[in-house]
């Protein structure tokens, strides 16, 4: 990565409203159509004409990943030099995001549009399958979140926090919940206390509702472009300074030797090829914004980039130190709990405005280094930073 | 009309664990080439893509590697069971299974608890593999 590391920018950011949609599910939404506004705002963010776009990241927006052209058509481009098509997951949004710096970084287009949609929300989806060969649902087990629960119970059992871990890690959706009262277009604004999160049911326990991210609909887009074209256009660019990625396969959804074991050794891999490919330390990193699907994994991301050393997570995340003003700002615009769920693209955008500096209310002071972790079934890290 | 019980969908390739569970017997594919158990079933080694596989008797012991307690009710069958466990078992052979515990309370869960194979008869072909917590 290091040839194409800092050579791509992000030069454009636009978004859905997402508490606007939320308010109003509509059966005839599309997200084709949710795709081409925020390609538009995005285009408008940065100064560039459609017509200046010559590449193409999709992932979701179309019903299959065959279908890019009715999106692309559509969006006014007539040719492309550079397309790749992709599934809705969240766990591709950073790797997409690197896709385009290294298709930038080797001359194959000028400027690329990469562009998450969906209407889970009006379509009434339900994220409840699991995995067939495993007979999960002979068993009763349905939905991503019990399957992160079931490594949850585990890791709090081996810390020794089972049984005290409430209201503890009512600390990570509440900070959330804080940062999305700053934030316009977060869809759960209204303040959150530990008796309002203790008040949500348990879906799969140890995880109670108020753990579970949010199932929305929306659209982001992020065009980037060669970092050489970058500075003539409306806002200072954002660059993509280092990507790490790592995917474990075994049997389960989701990585089992995980929390405190095998997910601690693989984060640590990937936060270090960050420090070294960027050049930074951890003090360095002004705010985190990482992939909250689930409370549990927002520890563990936590302690894998070391932040706080395994095991202390639900301790290390008390008395305001992920909140703004803390030790480390976290999920700025509310994450995927309370601004929005666009399976990773909303906490990337945040990263990139946190660079910008145009975060208003919720800005973090002198923001130089914006971290995005994720660490789901495909885990990555990707850190964003300005010049200078 | 009350929600049908999930089950597994029998194919070629799984016949012979869902036999061996019908007799009580957790079986599991093992590589004549490289040695690996594996589950869930595939009709070739997940390790080196050998086909040449045979079916062994396991022990049907392992630990408790992970659990929940279900609470709500994605699936129609088990709205009204709630709430009930699901765990993540590692059989000694080495692979990992979803399954229950019986008679156990949230409480009772605890990690690398050993636990054992017991075999639930649900109709007139198939049982199920639930585990117990053995006593230490």
């Amino acid at each position: 990565m290091a040839e194409i590391n800092g050579r791509a920018a992000v030069v454009g950011v636009g978004n859905s409203d997402y508490g606007q949609l939320y308010r109003s599910p509509d059966p005839d939404r599309t997200a084709i159509a949710l795709g081409l506004d925020a390609l538009k705002l995005a285009a408008q963010d940065a100064g560039l004409a459609l017509a200046d776009i010559d590449g193409l990241i999709l992932s979701g927006v179309t019903d299959t990943p065959a279908q890019y052209a009715d999106f692309a058509y559509r969006a006014g481009m007539r040719t492309i030099r550079y397309l790749s098509s992709n599934v809705q997951s969240g766990r591709v949004a950073a790797p997409l995001i690197a896709q385009a710096a290294a298709a930038l970084a080797t001359g194959q287009a000028n400027a690329i549009a990469c562009v998450y949609a969906a209407t889970p929300r009006s379509r009434n989806v339900k994220f409840d399958r699991g995995v067939s060969e495993l007979y999960d649902s002979v068993f009763g087990l349905a939905s991503p979140g019990a399957q992160y629960a079931m490594l949850y119970s585990r890791y709090l059992d081996k810390f020794g926090y089972l049984g005290r871990h409430e209201p503890l890690q009512a600390a990570v959706p509440i900070a959330f919940r804080k940062h999305a009262a700053k934030n316009p277009v977060a869809t759960m604004r209204a303040p959150m206390s530990v008796d309002d999160y203790l008040a949500g049911p348990y879906v799969a326990r140890p995880l109670r509702r108020n753990d579970y991210c949010l199932v929305s609909d929306g659209a982001v887009c992020l065009i980037l472009t060669r970092k050489d074209r970058a500075r003539d256009l409306r806002c200072p660019p954002v660059h993509l300074s280092a990507f790490a990625n790592h995917l474990t396969l075994n049997e389960t959804y989701v990585p089992a030797e995980g929390p405190g074991e095998r997910y601690y050794a693989f984060a640590q891999r990937m936060i270090g090829e960050v420090k070294a490919e960027a050049g930074i330390e951890l003090a360095d990193i002004d705010c985190l914004q990482v992939y909250d699907n689930f409370t549990c994994d927002v520890l563990w991301s936590l302690e894998g980039a070391g932040f706080c050393a395994p095991g202390e997570a639900l301790d290390w995340v008390q008395d305001g130190r992920i909140e703004l003003g803390g030790e480390l700002p976290t999920n700025t615009a509310g994450g995927m709990m309370s601004e929005v769920y666009m399976m990773g693209w909303n906490n990337l955008a945040e990263a990139v405005r946190q660079v910008r500096g145009e975060c208003g209310d919720r800005q973090v002071a002198d923001c130089k280094h914006a971290l995005y972790t994720c660490l789901a079934g495909q885990s990555n890290m990707a850190l964003f930073s300005r010049d200078g | 009309m009350a929600p049908s019980r999930p089950l597994p969908q029998l194919t070629v390739v799984n016949a012979p664990f869902w036999a061996g569970c019908r007799e009580h017997r957790l079986r599991l594919p093992r590589c004549r080439d490289c040695g690996l158990v594996w589950f869930p079933i595939y009709e070739r080694c997940t390790r080196c893509t050998s086909t040449n596989l045979e079916w062994i008797d396991a022990s049907g012991r392992g630990v408790l590697w992970g659990w929940i307690e279900m609470h709500k009710g994605y699936i129609p069958w088990f709205a009204d069971k709630l709430p009930y466990n699901v765990a993540l078992i590692r059989l000694d052979e080495g692979p990992m299974i979803y399954s229950n515990i019986i008679d156990a309370r949230f409480e009772d869960l605890r990690a690398d608890l050993p636990v054992e194979v017991v075999f639930d008869d649900i109709d007139d072909t198939i049982s199920l593999p639930q585990f117990r917590i053995l006593p230490s």
